[in-house]
């Protein structure tokens, strides 16, 4: 075969392709409620971020803890969010939190490091409702400080 | 959909193979080399499916089938080299990756092997996996700081908090920072966000300021700031400033422009040549482009940032400095040279 006949197949093919046209998967989706209370040390208030994970996502080598799912605003206490959970990448349900004890909206600064966080997993993430409680206690720290959490010795 | 027909299109005449231009670049009479730090390797299957799915957006409905060819290709070691070869560029950096969350995995392993089709113009950055750290945290430092010293040709580190979701102030991946130090291995990390799907984008993630009690502590240790702080998820030089305050404050810290020179931040390249130009900062940035990404983005993206330098009014010594001279220093390397056609 010539490079002219390589050309030609290769566009046809392209063509044909092209023509058929691939229909994109429509991502699985389960709607979810999570309720809960945030709580803190006494004496800590201020605005709480909640993040919600996959606990676990993938197989394989690309296996890892704590794929995002959502994010939402509250307040300390009781809260309640509606999301859809994503049921082909992953499995579980982490919920970490921080509270803004200075209202900056960061979770600390290089400077001021009073904002604190937590996370707990969920026990049974399989339901349409999910209960999960949060105790924020630890300054500045990420989602991965908590989980996966450090082997009992 | 016609810009993603043409890209496809173009990898296709490309792999068929085209003239590819002298090595460097022309400016004023001189032709400069070029030394490309910032590419990465890869391969499809090890894309998490949001990653394929961004990467495939770029390819019409009908071609997707010849996305997994063209990334095996484009991100193979062959595959980088002929990308350089298009640019004019003389050598390239080449990333590892462990980033599971966003963009995927390239290990370290692969990265070598990648390289080693031509060490003379490919240099390895080894990477360290993070996201099980509390179980897991002394191995992989121990196969890090191994695979740092053994794997072939490895010349430095590259880390990406955002898209490995570590932030820069958490002082329990601090070692890292020691190892590469002690090795003599300079870390080139991604500052600022980017519009991947999970990438972090807080502070705590993205602003270099945040790194500032690590480049402190170990002064041994050179950080390059990846992107100079452009956020290309919002499209703005957040962090550009912090940057350039934190390049000019410590020996141990450099800047790279990945990506300043592509399309997507067409608007704010003057602005952010000029921030560097009026720091006087030419001697603390060393070139890179976040490539090849795909086929000729190269070569844009450092046509783009020469025409960006030449129309901010950097001399030819400031531009030979950030194109090559700034990386051979930085790495112990011999500067890289070109041959001027009188």
């Amino acid at each position: 075969m010539n490079r002219l006949d390589v050309t030609r197949l290769f566009a046809l093919v392209t063509a044909i392709f092209v023509l058929a046209g691939c229909s994109e998967p429509e991502p699985n989706l389960r709607p979810m409620t999570v309720t809960g209370t945030v709580s803190a040390p006494e004496g800590v208030s201020g605005p709480v971020e909640i993040w919600l994970y996959h606990e676990w996502s993938l197989e394989g080598d690309l296996r890892h803890p704590l794929q995002f799912i959502d994010t939402f605003k509250g307040e300390l206490g009781p809260y309640e969010h509606s999301f859809d959970y994503p049921l082909d990448i992953g499995e579980g349900l982490a919920v970490y939190a921080w509270v803004d004890t200075d209202g900056d909206g960061v979770n600390c600064t290089p400077e001021v490091r009073n904002d604190l966080a937590g996370l707990t997993v969920a026990e049974d993430a399989q339901q349409d409702r999910v209960e999960v409680d949060v105790m924020v206690g630890e300054p500045c720290r990420g989602p991965d400080f908590f989980y996966p959490p450090v082997p009992a010795q | 959909m016609r810009r993603s027909l043409i890209i496809v299109l173009a990898a296709v005449l490309l792999t068929a193979g085209c003239g590819n231009p002298p090595p460097g670049v022309e400016v004023d009479g001189q032709r400069l080399p070029v030394v490309d730090i910032h590419l990465h390797a890869g391969t499809w299957d090890q894309l998490p499916p949001w990653f394929q799915d961004r990467v495939s957006e770029r390819v019409p409905r009908g071609f997707k089938w010849t996305v997994r060819l063209l990334s095996d290709y484009n991100l193979s070691g062959k595959g980088i080299l002929a990308e350089l070869d298009r640019a004019g560029v003389s050598a390239g950096g080449v990333f590892a990756l462990y980033s599971p969350h966003t963009t995927g995995l390239a290990p370290n392993e692969f990265v070598s092997e990648q390289v080693s089709i031509d060490p003379q113009r490919l240099y390895g950055f080894a990477s360290i996996r993070v996201d099980q750290w509390n179980v897991d945290g002394e191995a992989q430092l121990a196969k890090f700081e191994s695979d740092l010293a053994n794997l072939d040709h490895m010349v430095g580190v590259k880390l990406a908090h955002a898209h490995q979701q570590f932030r820069f102030d958490d002082e329990r991946y601090y070692r890292i920072y020691e190892v590469a130090g002690r090795l003599g291995k300079p870390i080139y990390l991604h500052t600022a966000t980017s519009p991947n799907p999970g990438t972090r984008f807080e502070p705590p993630y993205t602003d270099p300021l945040y790194l500032e009690q690590a480049i402190q502590r170990y002064p041994e240790t050179i950080f390059i700031l990846g992107h100079a702080g452009w956020d290309s998820r919002d499209k703005t030089l957040k962090y550009v400033d912090a940057c350039i305050e934190l390049a000019l404050r410590y020996d141990n810290v450099y800047m790279e422009p990945g990506a300043l020179g592509a399309r997507r931040a067409e608007a704010v390249l003057p602005d952010f040549l000029g921030r560097i130009k009026r720091a006087n900062a030419a001697h603390k940035l060393i070139y890179g482009s976040d490539g090849p990404q795909f086929p000729t983005y190269a070569k844009s993206h450092l046509k783009a940032f020469v025409a960006g330098m030449q129309n901010a009014g950097f001399t030819t010594e400031e531009m030979r400095m950030i194109l090559a001279d700034n990386f051979s220093r930085v790495f112990g390397l011999p500067k890289f040279e070109v041959a001027n056609n009188e």
